[in-house]
């Protein structure tokens, strides 16, 4: 598929899994994944030097990681952050991205990381989704 | 920081009003506070806390930003670099500590319920990752950091809520359950304070402390505060679930003509002739058992609220006989006034009122003789009041002073009219008020 082809299907896209993420939507992730892959396609047909090809790679990487398709964000990150192409700056924003999908907690919350930390919140929230309400009325 | 939140299982209670002036009591003793509004359904924290300018209605005041804006912001990610964005500084005396607050957010707009709907959709119950609970720890722990707190007092929803039972479990330190004396209030609170022991909290967290409060008793009935701790006392299914309660405070009903939100500030003191201040003092004692004497800022608010009574009570008689009385919402109190002239610095003003601009300033003056001051005597004063620096569109200045238990004292008026036009270092004539 050519750029120009790409462009108008990657947009439309964008859009669709924005408003289903706004809406809570059950199909909000695979569409952030549909993004994912059109964003791919395009940095497979722009260098990393590009600013357009530098811009399809972060929105590779940042629609898989909405998606919460860990595997995929790690895949496309190591991929691109070996790239000689890429640019120092583009290479701080793929890192990143990879940072806050693999710990969001401690990418996100240094203070409550240092007082409580990561495991210990995890914990926490899996014990209270298991009690099913912060107020357990007998 | 102790963390305070302010819970009630139905609404009237007057828990909010509870918050706001133990929030200001506090900051005027000296204490670094901040009041996070946790109602996020329902918000309104601002109205109580006097924050507006004069001739704006209090319905009108609506903030920019506040937790909700900031936990969506922290929740994609971007945790704001500015925290004084969300939050509003409260106008105090000077000599108080510190007060905050951070209101719910833009509400009633409609992008305020989006944005919560979005919190409330993602849930706390739905993210084993912990990313919602994480998001408002770290904002409780930045509070406490980038403001130097020694307090956080959080308004929670009513009822049982997701967000609500964060900010009484996790969130708190100690609850203060206000209850109402009747079957679905007492119920539910009753349900709710006995869940506090099974609360999970983090490991070294202590365990939550219930501060019971029943609220709106009628003056007359003397038994309302024995009735109800049995109720609440009664054993449980099992020991854990039946509740200790040391104290039961109690605050009166108070009626008074003319405030729609009176404060407890001018009735609170250690030798309060009033239930309700005395009441209110142990509750202070209680979430604060290192207050010291009161402060001179406290006594200057206490006095400023006495004089707002009688400004909205229409107590205070002009020369010519007729009453001075203002709407509760055309008087602001506690500002800072920026006065027209560049060259005049914007100071703290005790009390402003008028409609649609500022048409009486009240001003606190300290430790002034018996009788009408002097020149000399205002001059002295260790901040020269306003009235050297009338605005033309001031058209009456009231100053008052304080006994030293914060009672208002003695109270002198003025009309601009009478200062001299071209030198406003001439000493105004004032007279002692005539109360109608």
């Amino acid at each position: 598929m050519t750029i120009d082809r790409l462009y108008p299907l990657v947009t439309d896209a964008i859009m669709r899994a924005d408003v289903l993420e706004d809406l809570g939507a059950p199909g909000a992730a695979e569409a952030q994944l549909d993004v994912s892959h059109l964003e791919e396609q395009i940095a497979d047909l722009l260098p990393a030097s590009d600013p357009e090809g530098a811009i399809a790679r972060r929105g590779a990487v940042r629609a898989a990681g909405k998606a919460n398709d860990h595997a995929r964000v790690r895949s496309l990150a190591d991929q691109y952050l070996a790239d000689p192409d890429a640019g120092q700056e583009l290479r701080d924003q793929i890192a990143k991205i990879l940072a806050d999908t693999e710990d969001p907690i401690g990418a996100h919350h240094p203070r409550a990381v240092a007082r409580i930390g990561a495991d210990r919140l995890r914990r926490f929230a899996r014990r209270l989704a298991g009690q099913g309400s912060p107020l357990p009325i007998g | 920081m102790r963390t305070v939140t302010f819970y009630s299982y139905k609404g009237g209670s007057g828990r909010s009003l509870l918050l706001a002036n133990t929030a200001r009591y506090l900051a005027l003793s000296g204490r670094r506070v901040a009041a996070l509004d946790f109602d996020l359904e329902a918000p309104g924290l601002q109205y109580k806390l006097n924050i507006g300018s004069p001739g704006q209605r209090p319905a009108d005041i609506v903030p920019e930003r506040g937790v909700v804006d900031y936990i969506l912001a922290a929740n994609a990610g971007n945790e704001p670099e500015r925290l004084e964005d969300y939050i509003m500084p409260v106008a105090l005396p000077p000599g108080s500590g510190d007060l905050w607050l951070m209101p719910a957010g833009s509400a009633p707009s409609g992008s305020y319920w989006k944005g919560l709907t979005n919190i409330t959709k993602r849930g706390m119950l739905n993210d084993p990752d912990g990313m919602l609970i994480a998001d408002f720890l770290e904002l409780k722990f930045r509070l406490e950091e980038d403001l130097g707190l020694d307090f956080l007092l959080i308004d929670a929803r009513t009822g049982i809520t997701e967000l609500g039972g964060l900010g009484t479990t996790l969130l708190a330190d100690t609850v203060v359950c206000l209850v109402l004396d009747n079957s679905e209030s007492l119920a539910g609170s009753r349900a709710v304070l006995r869940s506090f022991s099974r609360a999970l909290r983090l490991d070294g967290q202590e365990p939550v402390e219930a501060v019971a409060v029943l609220s709106r008793v009628a003056a007359q009935d003397t038994s309302a505060e024995r009735r109800v701790r049995e109720y609440l006392t009664e054993p449980g299914t099992t020991t854990a679930e039946s509740l200790m309660i040391e104290t039961l405070y109690v605050l009166p009903e108070e009626p008074e003509p003319g405030l729609t939100e009176p404060s407890l500030l001018d009735r609170a003191r250690e030798s309060a002739e009033s239930t309700l201040g005395r009441s209110f003092m142990a509750i202070m004692r209680h979430l604060d058992p290192e207050l010291g004497r009161p402060t001179k800022a406290l006594r200057r608010q206490q006095a400023a609220d006495a004089m707002r009574a009688l400004l909205t009570g229409g107590s205070i008689r002009r020369r010519d006989g007729k009453a001075l009385r203002f709407l509760d919402d055309q008087v602001v109190q506690g500002e800072f006034f920026e006065p027209s002239s560049p060259f005049i610095v914007p100071r703290y003003v005790d009390l402003m009122a008028g409609h649609g601009g500022v048409w009486l300033v009240a001003e606190f003056v300290a430790d002034l003789p018996t009788k009408v001051p002097t020149e000399d005597e205002i001059w002295h004063e260790p901040v020269p009041p306003l009235v050297w620096w009338l605005d033309t569109y001031v058209h009456e200045v009231v100053l008052f002073t304080t006994d030293w238990e914060g009672r208002l004292q003695y109270r002198w008026f003025c009309r601009q009219t009478e200062l001299d036009p071209y030198s406003k270092l001439r000493v105004p004539q004032f007279e002692e008020v005539e109360l109608a």
